[in-house]
């Protein structure tokens, strides 16, 4: 799966490295507070995982899935909830852990869903950020790498259900995803 | 990209377990060269689905309540450029959804060029000479011979037209089809038996594997294509949708809406290049403002001349207004929002 990747961004070692920092400062910053990491499906559960077990503070896990949907003539392009959570967030921190960031379209609309069930507080953790495609303001409060834009691949992210498994983070070659 | 008309699959075909086999067979034909049985006769030896001009067009009606017809009367196939872009999109929909089901046999209905670069497809193209036809014609309807001669000219007239209008392609590139046959003198089994036999030579049955998801893409490009087909006509019907120059706008706005961001339609123009007089030569009107972000969006089709050009002008922007914030959203972008948490359920969604 290596030899698909046109360039290797981050190895395996610079991203457990640049996990453990981010949940040092996650861990620095909910010193004390009622932490509840909220992940949504599928794309940010490798990322997770990792960040959970480098936390030095409790937190609680939950997990969120959205689908987009086009009832009727509606256009594309807008989503709903397919899974909701399955915990009680008012009065906690949330930090929504997502595997990347680019248009925040879709994490605006979780926020605003989640910002009416009173938390004591809500974030975003991303693990990429393509904040050049970025076109509305979002709270990414922590990120661990910002990313050109380029069709990446690896630790979680993957193209046609491949890839996902690579510890690594690259760019995948484009006759891969251009090939008629 | 997919879906249409314009050849390649926007992401590769891959053999890989837990996909589909997916065979497709599409038959253009001259009117009067028996195209039409030998498709019937094949599809009752493989049990390949057959899908004619009239069940598209049926199926057109019932989902769009848009009628038009694919047969007889291809007259009646639109000639405004925008309408016959639709009437493309229309057919291409439910061909493409139906090619994700089954194995198919297209009769005519631009099948040769909806999935002409499907690795998985074969296709047939049925001729026979004028008179040949004629005779074949004189026989099906009982018209006088030289009244079957003008039907043949003017069929053969119509089905060019419909081809050139909605796929703006001629028919008549030999390169386009696997397996050529004309049919003086051949009869419709042994017609039926060649075609067998290039069907088991390429093997399309065997190797037309396609992944879960990239049957889940198709059909998501499809809605994509289709949806902006639509609202172009809605566009055009509806004077309060008229600010907008296309399809891609009313969807972005229409999306923000339902995100709840703010927004304003080309607000602002930037000059960009005088002229030695002091006149602008050319300006930039970016298609939207986002007060929220202070942000500029402009939108791009996937057509790369304009990509290119809309790039040059951002950059130009960026060059004369640094303090001016704008984003080019792509149509990519559209599709990786909606592909990205669209669920399992879909795949497997029927007509």
């Amino acid at each position: 799966m290596i030899e698909d990747l046109e360039k290797v961004l981050f190895t395996q070692s610079e991203i457990h490295q640049r996990i453990s920092e981010v949940a040092e400062e996650i861990s620095k910053d909910y010193e004390g507070r009622d932490l509840i990491l909220v992940a949504v499906l599928k794309g940010a559960v490798f990322f997770l995982t990792h960040l959970a077990q480098s936390l030095r503070i409790p937190a609680r896990i939950d997990f969120l899935g959205i689908e987009s949907f086009s009832p009727g003539k509606a256009l594309p392009g807008v989503v709903r909830i397919s899974k909701d959570l399955d915990l009680a967030i008012q009065g906690l921190d949330v930090l929504i852990v997502e595997d990347i960031v680019d248009t925040g379209l879709t994490l605006r609309y979780l926020l605003n869903v989640l910002r009416e069930r009173q938390p004591r507080s809500l974030a975003i953790c991303t693990f990429l950020d393509k904040a050049n495609r970025r076109l509305v303001e979002l709270p990414v409060r922590y990120r661990c790498f910002e990313i050109p834009d380029r069709f990446v691949v690896g630790f979680g992210m993957d193209y046609d259900q491949r890839y996902r498994t690579l510890p690594c983070l690259g760019i995948l070659k484009k006759e891969i995803y251009q090939k008629s | 990209m997919l879906c249409g008309f314009a050849g390649a699959l926007p992401y590769g075909i891959h053999e890989i377990g837990g996909g589909r086999k997916l065979a497709i067979i599409t038959i253009s034909y001259q009117p009067g060269s028996q195209g039409e049985s030998i498709g019937q006769e094949l599809a009752g030896h493989l049990g390949y689905a057959l899908i004619t001009p009239d069940r598209v067009s049926e199926i057109i009606r019932e989902r769009y309540q848009i009628d038009y017809s694919l047969r007889g009367e291809i007259d009646q196939t639109p000639r405004e450029k925008e309408s016959a872009k639709l009437f493309a999109s229309l057919i291409s929909a439910v061909l493409t959804d139906m090619a994700v089901l089954n194995h198919l046999i297209v009769l005519e209905c631009g099948g040769q060029f909806i999935f002409r670069s499907f690795p998985n497809a074969l296709h047939v193209r049925i001729i026979a000479p004028r008179e040949t036809r004629a005779h074949n014609i004189m026989q099906e309807i009982g018209s006088p011979p030289e009244q079957a001669l003008k039907t043949i000219d003017e069929l053969d007239r119509r089905h060019e037209r419909f081809l050139r209008t909605s796929f703006r392609q001629p028919v008549n590139m030999p390169e386009r089809y696997d397996l050529s046959i004309n049919t003086k003198g051949l009869h419709v089994d042994a017609a039926v038996e060649l075609i067998l036999s290039a069907v088991r030579l390429k093997k399309i049955d065997a190797y037309g594997m396609v992944s879960s998801e990239t049957v889940e893409r198709l059909k998501l490009h499809n809605q994509i294509r289709l949806q902006r087909a639509l609202t172009n006509l809605s566009l055009k019907s509806t004077p309060s949708l008229s600010q907008f120059a296309n399809a891609s706008e009313l969807v972005f706005a229409r999306l923000l809406d339902f995100y709840g961001i703010r927004w304003e339609y080309e607000p602002r123009t930037f000059p960009l290049r005088y002229d030695e007089k002091g006149n602008i030569i050319e300006a930039f009107s970016p298609d939207f403002y986002l007060p929220d972000s202070d942000l500029y969006v402009e939108l791009t089709t996937m057509k790369q001349s304009l990509v290119t050009k809309k790039n040059r002008k951002v950059r130009l922007l960026h060059e004369i207004y640094p303090e001016i914030k704008i984003r080019l959203l792509y149509q990519k972008d559209f599709e990786d929002l909606i592909f990205k948490y669209k669920g399992p359920k879909a795949v497997g969604e029927s007509l």
